[in-house]
C-alpha cells in the first residue's frame, strides 16, 4: 500500500515538473509583456500596457502578420483541396502505384525542413522563379498536404462506403454523391485540417527563411528582430498575443475532432 | 403480371485478387434468373454463396465479368447504378448521418429534380406508410435500429421503383421486430405491387415471405422454385440440408422406370412412386425425407389407403420437445432416422421408449430422391 502511495506521489511529481517546464516560461512571457522594463529580469518594474501600444503602431510588424495571416490561409486552402482529393483517391480507388503515391505525398513528413527549404530554391532558381510570398505559399502548401492527406483519408476511411452507393442507388451521380454527402460527412476533418494547416503555416520558420524573399513572415521578422535589445519586448509581447490566438484556435480544432466522434451517450438516450 | 421485370443470363463475376499470392474470387458462376413483375423473389444462402453479389450486381454496383443482366427488358450490364430503374435497402441501412429523415427520404426525389412541393406531399405519404409520420426532423442516429430500417425502406420506396432490391434488411433486428417487420414488409410489397428482390441467409424469413426463392451455394443457383416446393420438393442434397431439418437415406435400385421404380432402402425393399425423373437399375441414390413426415409404429400398421413405406428399427433416443417429441430410431443397416412426432391424440407422451422395437412409416411421396 505504502509502495503504491510513493509510486502515485513520483507519478505526480514527474507530471507537476513536465507541465512546469512547459508552461513556465510561456507565463514569464505574458509577465514580461506587462513589465515596464526592456530588461528581461527579476524584480518587475511596474504595470504597463506600452509594449501593446506599440505593437499596435508598428506598421512593418504588422505587415508581416498580414503577410503571414494571407500566406496562411491561401496555402492552407489549397493544401486541404489538393489533400482532400488525394485522399478519395487513395480511400476510394484503386489503381497502380498507389503505395508508391502514398510514400511520396508523405515524403514532407520526414524530410527535415531545412533540406525541403534548400531543394526548392534551389528549383525555383533553376525555373527562374522570382522568390516572393508566392514562393513561400507553395513551399507551405506542399508541407501541409500529407498532414491533411492523413486527417481526411482517417475520416473517409471511417465512414461506410455504402453510404456513397446509397447516393447513386437514389439518383446522385459521382460528382453529386460526393458534393452533397462524402464532402458534408467529411467537413469537421476539413476544417480540422485547414486550421491545422494554418497554424503549420503560422509558424512554420526554417522552409520560409529559403524561400522568401524581400517581404518576411512573422517569424521570420521576429527573428530579424532580435538583434536590437530594445525591440525585445516587443517580440515578447507579440509573441504572447500569438499563444493566445494560438491556443483558441487549437481548442477549436480538438472541439471539431469531438464532434467528428461517434456519438454513444446520446444513442442510449433515446433508444 | 406475368412479365419479366429482372433477368440474369449467364452471369458470372470473379473478384481479382489483391495480390499474386491469392487467387481470383469468382463470387458467382453462370447464374441465371428470371424474376417476374410483382413478385416477392427471395435468394437465400449461407454467407459468401454469392447472393449480395448478385443483388449488387442488379443494382449497379458491380458489373458482371461476362453474361448480361437485363431490367425491364432492357440490357443493363454497363448502365450506372443513378440510371437504373431500381432502389437498394442497404444492410445497416446506410443512412446519410449529416441529414435528418426527411432530407433522407427526399434525396432521391431532389436528384431527379422533382418540384418542391411533391417532394413534401410523398415525403410526408411514405412517411406514414412506413408508421414514422413524427420523425422528419430527427436526425438519424437519434433513431432505434427499427425505426432506421423504416427510413431506409422509406428512402427508396418513395422513388418508386418499378424493383425494390433488399440486402438482409431485417438482419440487425431482434428476433421480435423481425417478425413484425416481415409481415409488415410482405403486405406492403402486395400492396405496392412493386418487385422485391430480397437477399437473406434467414431460411423461415424467405419461407414465410417468398413467392419464389432461389438457393445459392459456393456461387451458384441449385434450385429456383415456390417455397412449398423448396422444403417439400427438394432436388439436391444441399437444399434439402440448408432448409429445415432433414434425414438422408441411401438406396440401391433394384428395379429400375420412369414412373415407378423398386429400391432397397435399410434392408428392406420399397416402392417409390417418381414424379420426375426416372432411376435406372443398379443405381445408388440418395432419399431426403423430413422428420415430420415419419411415423413411429408399435407393429406395421394396416394398410390405409394411400401408400405408406414402412422399416423396422429400434429407438436409440426419446427427447421431449414442447410441441413434438424427437426420436432417434437406428434402422437394421444401421442408419440414423430422427422422426419428429407431435404430441397430440394420437401420440402418447413416453409412448415409445429408447430399445423399443419399432416400424417407422411415411407415405411414399414423402421420400425424394437427390440428385447427387
Amino acid at each position: 500500500m505504502n509502495q503504491k502511495k510513493l509510486a502515485s506521489s513520483i507519478g505526480w511529481g514527474y507530471y507537476l515538473l513536465i507541465t512546469l517546464l512547459l508552461y513556465i516560461p510561456i507565463a514569464l512571457l505574458v509577465v514580461f509583456s506587462f513589465n515596464d522594463s526592456t530588461l528581461l529580469t527579476f524584480p518587475l518594474k511596474g504595470f504597463t500596457l506600452k509594449w501593446y501600444q506599440q505593437l499596435w503602431d508598428d506598421t512593418e510588424l504588422l505587415r508581416a502578420l498580414y503577410n503571414s495571416l494571407l500566406v496562411g490561409i491561401l496555402s492552407s486552402l489549397v493544401a486541404t483541396v489538393i489533400g482532400t482529393f488525394a485522399a478519395i483517391g487513395v480511400t476510394r480507388f484503386r489503381f497502380i502505384g498507389k503505395d508508391f503515391f502514398l510514400t511520396v505525398a508523405s515524403l514532407p513528413l520526414v524530410v527535415p525542413y531545412v533540406v525541403l527549404g534548400v531543394a526548392m530554391l534551389l528549383l525555383f532558381r533553376f525555373l527562374g522563379i522570382e522568390l516572393s510570398l508566392w514562393t513561400v505559399g507553395i513551399g507551405h502548401v506542399v508541407i501541409n498536404i500529407p498532414y491533411v492527406l492523413l486527417i481526411v483519408a482517417a475520416r473517409l476511411a471511417g465512414f461506410d462506403a455504402r453510404i456513397e452507393e446509397a447516393a447513386m442507388d437514389l439518383g446522385a451521380n459521382y460528382w453529386q454523391t460526393l458534393w452533397r454527402v462524402t464532402l458534408p460527412i467529411c467537413t469537421p476533418a476539413l476544417l480540422a485540417s485547414f486550421l491545422s494547416s494554418l497554424t503549420t503555416s503560422f509558424d512554420e520558420f526554417a522552409l520560409t527563411f529559403f524561400l522568401t524573399g524581400t517581404d518576411n513572415t512573422l517569424p521570420i521578422y521576429l527573428y530579424s528582430q532580435l538583434r536590437f535589445p530594445t525591440r525585445v519586448p516587443l517580440v515578447i509581447t507579440l509573441a504572447a498575443v500569438i499563444i493566445l490566438v494560438t491556443l483558441v484556435i487549437v481548442l477549436l480544432q480538438e472541439w471539431l475532432r469531438r464532434l467528428d466522434q461517434p456519438k454513444r451517450r446520446k444513442g442510449i438516450e433515446i433508444t | 403480371m406475368n412479365e419479366i421485370a429482372v433477368e440474369l443470363r449467364n452471369v458470372s463475376k470473379v473478384f481479382p485478387a489483391d495480390t499474386k499470392a491469392d487467387e481470383d474470387l469468382a463470387a458467382i458462376q453462370n447464374v441465371s434468373l428470371q424474376i417476374r413483375h410483382g413478385e416477392f423473389f427471395t435468394m437465400l444462402g449461407p454467407s459468401g454463396c454469392g447472393k449480395t453479389t448478385t443483388l449488387r450486381i442488379i443494382a449497379g454496383f458491380e458489373t458482371p465479368t461476362s453474361g448480361d443482366v437485363f431490367i425491364k427488358g432492357r440490357q443493363m450490364n454497363d448502365c450506372p447504378p443513378y440510371h437504373r430503374p431500381v432502389n437498394t435497402v442497404f444492410q445497416n441501412y446506410a443512412l446519410f448521418p449529416h441529414l435528418n429523415v426527411a432530407q433522407n427520404i427526399a434525396f432521391g426525389l431532389e436528384m431527379k429534380h422533382v418540384a418542391k412541393e411533391e417532394i413534401e406531399e410523398r415525403t410526408r405519404k411514405v412517411l406514414k406508410l412506413v408508421q414514422l409520420p413524427d420523425l422528419g426532423s430527427r436526425k438519424p442516429n437519434q433513431l432505434s435500429g427499427g425505426q432506421q430500417q423504416r427510413v431506409a425502406l422509406a428512402r427508396a420506396l418513395v422513388n418508386e421503383p418499378s424493383v425494390l432490391l433488399l440486402d438482409e434488411p431485417l438482419g440487425a433486428l431482434d428476433l421480435k421486430l423481425r417478425k413484425e417487420m416481415q409481415i409488415e414488409l410482405k403486405h406492403l410489397q402486395t400492396k405496392l405491387n412493386i418487385t422485391f428482390i430480397y437477399v437473406t441467409h434467414d431460411q423461415e424469413e424467405a419461407l414465410t415471405m417468398s413467392d419464389r426463392i432461389a438457393v445459392m451455394n459456393n456461387g451458384q443457383v441449385l434450385q429456383v422454385d415456390s417455397p412449398i416446393n423448396i422444403y417439400e420438393r427438394p432436388t439436391s442434397r444441399f437444399v434439402a440440408e440448408f432448409i429445415g431439418k432433414t434425414n438422408f437415406l441411401s438406396g440401391k435400385v433394384v428395379t429400375g422406370g420412369s414412373q415407378e421404380a423398386s429400391v432397397m432402402l435399410a434392408g428392406e425393399a420399397v416402392a417409390l412412386p417418381l414424379s420426375e425423373a426416372g432411376l435406372t437399375s443398379g443405381d445408388a441414390v440418395t432419399l431426403a425425407v423430413r422428420p415430420e413426415k415419419l411415423q413411429l409404429h408399435h407393429d406395421v400398421p394396416a394398410p390405409n389407403g394411400y401408400r405408406k413405406i414402412a422399416m423396422h428399427g429400434q429407438v436409440r433416443e426419446a427427447v421431449y420437445a414442447g410441441t413434438d417429441t424427437h426420436y432417434v430410431v437406428v434402422l437394421q443397416s444401421g442408419e440414423e432416422l430422427t422422426v419428429h412426432m407431435r404430441n397430440t391424440f394420437n401420440h402418447n407422451l413416453g409412448e415409445f421408449s429408447p430399445g423399443e422395437q419399432v416400424v417407422v412409416t411415411c407415405p411414399a411421396e414423402a421420400l425424394r430422391p437427390l440428385a447427387g
